[in-house]
């Protein structure tokens, strides 16, 4: 539940962070966001 | 490096099929564009993994097409996930509250006091399985979801001497035909947010098309029970039941007051149960409705947290100026034009915006909080209760939630990188002029695959509009025809009726349940088809 809770929570706000990092011309950091985000969505699909 | 790799593999698979030139290319890219549909289908159907991980598998097939294939860049994909957000949390908002506003009424046990009130109205067989397993089943998904419907009504229905089989089967279909406009019809909601179109746009065909399904589902139940000599025995009240039900939602609805559709639906056909059920009261069997059982509370005490849902809704959509004030503050955000490197466009504009004290959300919010305060006062609670509540909101939410986000962002990223437009120009080829007849069962599907009405629509919504409008067919029917298939689809989500399953004893034997409400879905939907098919070639011409 705990893990869930976790994943729901970044998976929700890490596009948010992007989309201010994106609009900000921090294309590094956007990427880094970006490879955080697909990293919380293999967690999802690995362990749910 | 990858996607020359990933156009490599297909062109080499294509000429091993013996295809060549533009046909070869145009079958590629579809097939890469229903990648991601088909990675859910077969791990949720196949290997039976849930929405939360079967959905964030089909976010990184959807990424890794959108950038290999079809040359979606980073500010794309990036922007589109921002969009899929901020969609999500619109939809979230109506669902935590409506979980909220659930689980606030049930710990009071009002819900069990009110179907106890039901099974007081008629101890007509056939009768109580219309009222309980889809006129209260109704009147629940207008408040609830997720499975809440099957999991109140059938250990109800067993409680009155009905089959195991039969207590699941019923409210499963019973309730199905409600899902679009119930819980403050988030499904539809999501059906106006993805296809970018106006709940006034759709609402007519909607309700038309729902509304027969009802009648068909109600039916479908009494022939689960008793065949068509149940039907016969049980068509007045059928009839009146449908007109009434479906009526109410029709008015609702096309009365742009969709969000109570459902929920003023189940409850109009609560009030008419009441003379319905005296009038078909046979002498014989009287004795046996006197017979009461212990309830939490008076019948008037448990739909009080309803009564205040209506009355706040009303006041906010009646009271001149109140949804302007409280609509002030509104969460938004705007995003840039985006192309890929095949040039789709996607122009620039403003996302899904969420008003924070007007959103459906927000006036669920209110009456949960009202409604716990009610209750609280009048005693109805144990010690402990706000805690209770509180997991229980959690516990059922995280999950939905989770696959929900990796649902709609992958619905967003495939329409926003042209994938849905080349899935929905391969469907319109080739089944051209017999689409309408399928387009209920793309719905139906969607919600099987996801288990959910609003994540078919999310992900099918805008793929419907866009075949739709290239075979020339009438828009807002064949997103009806979306939107009724994913509702009858709710029905066969696995999911569900495990909920029910285990509530009657029957788990680990869900099998014949699941085939009998197949069959039963099948034919409903194929008849809504149907029903679609007529339409659009007599009345509602593209």
């Amino acid at each position: 539940m705990k893990r869930a809770s976790l994943l729901l929570l970044l998976s929700l706000f890490l596009p948010f962070a992007l989309y201010l990092a994106l609009n900000a011309g921090a294309d590094l950091a956007g990427g880094l966001l970006f490879a955080a985000l697909a990293a919380v969505m293999a967690v999802t699909a690995l362990r749910g | 490096m990858l996607p020359l790799f990933l156009k490599a593999a297909m062109f080499y698979l294509a000429g091993g099929c013996g295809m060549t030139g533009a046909i070869m290319r145009d079958f590629l890219y579809w097939l890469a564009a229903a990648a991601p549909i088909a990675t859910v289908l077969v791990l949720m159907i196949r290997f039976k993994w849930g929405g939360a991980r079967a959905g964030a598998a089909g976010w990184l097939v959807t990424m890794a097409v959108a950038w290999g294939v079809f040359g979606a860049d980073m500010p794309l994909l990036a922007y589109a996930q921002a969009k899929g957000a901020l969609l999500t949390l619109y939809v979230l908002y109506i669902v935590w509250t409506a979980l909220a506003l659930y689980f606030v009424t049930e710990e009071t046990g009002a819900i069990s006091t009110i179907g106890e009130g039901i099974r007081r109205l008629s101890p007509d067989k056939p009768l109580q399985l219309l009222i309980l397993g889809w006129v209260f089943a109704t009147f629940l998904r207008g408040v609830a979801g997720f499975g809440v419907p099957i999991a109140v009504v059938a250990p109800l229905l067993l409680g009155l001497g009905f089959s195991p089989a039969i207590a699941v089967i019923a409210p499963a279909i019973g309730h199905s035909w409600s899902v679009t406009f119930g819980n403050m019809a988030t499904s539809f909601e999501a059906l106006t947010a993805v296809t970018g179109l106006p709940g006034e746009y759709l609402t007519f065909w909607s309700a038309i098309l729902l509304g027969v399904s009802g009648f068909l589902c109600g039916a479908a139940l009494l022939h689960a029970y008793g065949g068509f000599a149940a039907i016969r025995r049980t068509l007045m009240p059928l009839l009146i039941f449908a007109v009434v039900m479906g009526g109410v939602q029709y008015a609702l609805a096309v009365g742009g007051i969709w969000t109570l559709g459902g929920f003023s639906a189940g409850l109009a056909g609560l009030a008419v149960a009441v003379p319905l059920a005296r009038l078909y009261r046979r002498r014989e069997l009287a004795a046996q409705a006197q017979e009461r059982r212990e309830t939490a509370m008076p019948l008037g005490w448990a739909v009080a947290a309803y009564i205040v849902f209506i009355l706040i809704v009303s006041a906010i959509t009646f009271v001149p100026g109140l949804k302007a004030v409280l609509g002030a503050v509104k969460l938004g955000l705007d995003f840039p034009a985006v192309s890929t490197a095949l040039g789709w466009t996607v122009p620039a504009g403003p996302g899904k915006a969420i008003s924070l004290f007007a959103h459906p959300g927000a006036q669920l919010l209110y009456t949960s909080v009202l409604a716990y305060l009610l209750y609280r006062i009048k005693g109805y609670y144990k010690p402990g209760a706000l805690r209770r509540i509180a997991i229980r909101t959690a516990r059922s939410g995280v999950p939905t939630s989770l696959g929900m986000v990796s649902m709609v962002a992958f619905a967003v990223v495939m329409d926003n990188a042209g994938m849905t437009r080349t899935l929905a120009a391969g469907i319109a080829g080739l089944f051209d002029a017999a689409y309408p007849l399928f387009s209920p069962a793309i719905g139906a599907l969607g919600a099987f695959m996801t288990g959910s009405t609003t994540n078919s629509n999310v992900v099918f919504g805008v793929f419907q509009r866009q075949t739709a409008e290239l075979i020339g067919l009438s828009v807002p029917l064949i997103l009806a025809a979306q939107t009724t298939g994913a509702s009858l689809g709710s029905m066969l989500a696995p999911a569900k009726l495990l909920v029910g399953c285990s509530t009657v004893g029957l788990s680990g034997r869900e099998g014949p349940v699941l085939a009998t409400t197949l069959r039963y879905g099948a034919v409903i939907t194929l008849l809504m088809g149907a029903a679609v098919t007529l339409i659009a070639y007599t009345i509602a011409e593209g």
